[in-house]
């Protein structure tokens, strides 16, 4: 009885890691090095952002990932970044996350600096590090940050002020 | 490496997991090839995640890690010069050590040592154990969990009682599907033991020590005067408030309720990425130091308990709260008590000491101890039996031993590196 299933599963993973390896060059992720968080509100200036810091290796951030793909979806005039804290080494791996939750077109970075203390700083000088970390700028990137993960509501409400 | 994080999310959805498994190896035979290419990601620098150990004849054991492997050596004058490295894992396979997940390295009464680290093999991202009773050669590498073939674990602690055993603790993610059900933390603590005798035959056997853990804090542990042991952990309460509480594995094996020590009331439902530290005196106190960002305190704080940690004193706040204090760690050595912690300026990260000569109740002026401009190791204390040191290593200045407490007046200044 068993084999059926093994043999499915089987067939299933290998199309599902024949179309990771496909997807994989398309999700463009950038280097969030030391003066990356400056060039990010000069690039996003007079607009307002959502900044969602998260990791691979945070349970929390991924369960929050259908709904940041939904709210895209919905608003996609939303300026939603995304950063890894992850080390660069584990591009592959935020990759793959990102396209399986239809989030490799948002504009997302990877911590890329020896020393991530240091771009957690330039964040955010009070920033301890915990992860779900969420940002919400207005258009004078006027900011609210959040820990932890954001309830739906929550997110509503903010995206709607930032945008007034 | 990309299957083995699959693999890692899958053991969320249990019911897939095995099939997952089934399917990974049955890869391997059909496309060996394609699999290989897959596992060329690089982990990030390892050789950061040192630990030491002083043994009873003085020498200073130092686990050091790298890329594919594992090595010990030893100073005989206090850290300032290594002997030769002699490797722990004698096949390569790729170490996995991050700053919550750090290798352990302890050195019994008779000099025999203990090492522990986690590395990812074909099959499991999982800690390994091995011993040499001089340090010439070292057992074959076995895995600390039952389960660790099928259910991740990480953040493994080691300890040798007072009874010459040796306790392993972890964070293991096995009963996930009765979390789904009841809520409430991510994942278990388990424990394994073992009688440290000529040989060191490895128990088939694990148990759940205590439910709802914080996954991405590490556990302290401790053992008591009365030959218990004591754990100090991040739990999740009702609400997702992640304080702390203690629990006590007695000598005999018997396992308590797990009881709340910190009420500090942080709500998060995320990855605080920051564990406890605890310490036992001799004169049975309990010294404490925690981090929170508490509705009611926030901060790095220390308190001592003399009651087996029924009672705790009033937390005292460590630190300088603009310069992020954190990771902190405690170590007390007769009535010593010393305690170490990192801040960061934005552009250098610092060491911070305190020392207490009367059990914690009088504390020294904080001073800095060691600085660096780069990615460095949380602070660990460790001690010959004479005195208290700051272990530490960052990517540029390396390697240090500092002693906490100079043997001159309070009045002199930082120790330079």
């Amino acid at each position: 009885m068993r084999l059926p299933k093994i043999l499915i599963s089987f067939f299933l993973l290998s199309l599902y890691g024949i179309s990771l390896s496909a997807n994989a060059e398309q999700a463009q992720l950038k280097h969030f090095a030391s003066g990356s968080y400056q060039q990010l509100l000069k690039q996003y200036a007079d607009k307002p952002i959502v900044v969602m810091i998260w990791s691979i290796h945070c349970t929390t951030c991924l369960e929050k990932m259908p709904l940041l793909s939904e709210l895209r979806k919905n608003k996609p005039d939303i300026n939603l970044i995304m950063i890894a804290t992850d080390d660069v080494s584990a591009t592959n791996q935020v990759r793959s996350i990102l396209n399986e939750n239809k989030l490799d077109q948002v504009d997302n970075w990877i911590f890329a600096d020896a020393n991530p203390q240091k771009l957690r700083y330039e964040i955010d000088p009070k920033w301890y590090g915990e992860v779900p970390r969420t940002y919400f700028l207005d258009k004078d990137h006027q900011r609210v940050g959040i820990s932890g993960s954001v309830p739906r509501e929550t997110m509503e409400t903010m995206i709607r002020e930032i945008f007034n | 490496m990309r299957f083995l994080i699959l693999e890692k999310s899958f053991a969320q959805k249990s019911a897939l997991k095995r099939y997952v498994f089934i399917g990974i190896c049955l890869l391997l035979l059909i496309f060996p090839g394609y699999l290989i290419a897959e596992s060329e990601t690089n982990l990030p620098e390892q050789k950061i995640y040192t630990a030491a150990a002083f043994g009873p004849d003085g020498r200073l054991w130092r686990i050091v890690p790298s890329q594919n492997f594992v090595s010990v050596d030893y100073s005989t004058d206090y850290g300032k010069s290594f002997s030769k490295q002699v490797r722990v894992n004698s096949v390569d396979i790729p170490i996995h050590l991050w700053d919550e997940n750090p290798p352990t390295l302890s050195v019994d009464r008779k000099g025999r040592i203990y090492a522990l680290y986690f590395a990812d093999d074909e099959k499991a991202s999982t800690s390994f154990f091995s011993y040499s009773d001089n340090g010439t050669q070292f057992s074959v590498p076995i895995k600390i969990s039952t389960e660790a073939n099928h259910w991740y674990h990480y953040q493994t602690e080691m300890l040798i009682d007072v009874t010459n055993r040796v306790h392993f603790i972890w964070h293991d993610v096995r009963d996930r599907a009765e979390y789904k059900k009841q809520g409430g933390g991510d994942l278990s603590i388990y424990h394994t033991a073992t009688k440290v005798g000529e040989t060191i035959q490895f128990p088939a056997f694990d148990r759940r020590i205590a439910k709802n853990i914080c996954s991405c804090c590490r556990t302290a542990m401790a053992g008591d005067i009365d030959g218990s042991l004591v754990i100090l952990a991040r739990f999740v309460y009702p609400g997702n408030i992640r304080d702390h509480g203690l629990l006590k594995l007695s000598a005999d094996g018997e396992v308590s309720e797990p009881w709340r020590v910190t009420f500090d009331d942080w709500q998060i439902e995320g990855c605080p990425a920051h564990g406890p530290a605890l310490s036992i005196s001799a004169d049975g106190r309990y010294h404490i130091t925690w981090f929170t960002q508490g509705e009611k305190r926030s901060g790095l704080f220390y308190a001592w308990s003399d009651d087996q940690g029924k009672t705790f004193s009033d937390p005292i706040q460590i630190g300088d709260s603009n310069r992020l204090p954190g990771r902190g760690d405690v170590l007390a050595l007769g009535r010593q008590v010393a305690l170490v912690w990192k801040i960061f300026d934005g552009d250098k990260t610092y060491i911070e000491a305190m020392y207490s000569e009367d059990r914690g109740l009088h504390w020294s002026t904080p001073r800095s101890i060691a600085e660096s401009s780069s990615q460095s190791t949380h602070p660990a204390l460790i001690s010959d039996g004479k005195q208290i040191f700051l272990s530490w290593n960052s990517m540029d200045t390396g390697y240090r031993l500092i002693p906490i407490k100079q043997s001159d007046s309070d009045d002199q200044p930082s120790i330079k590196p």
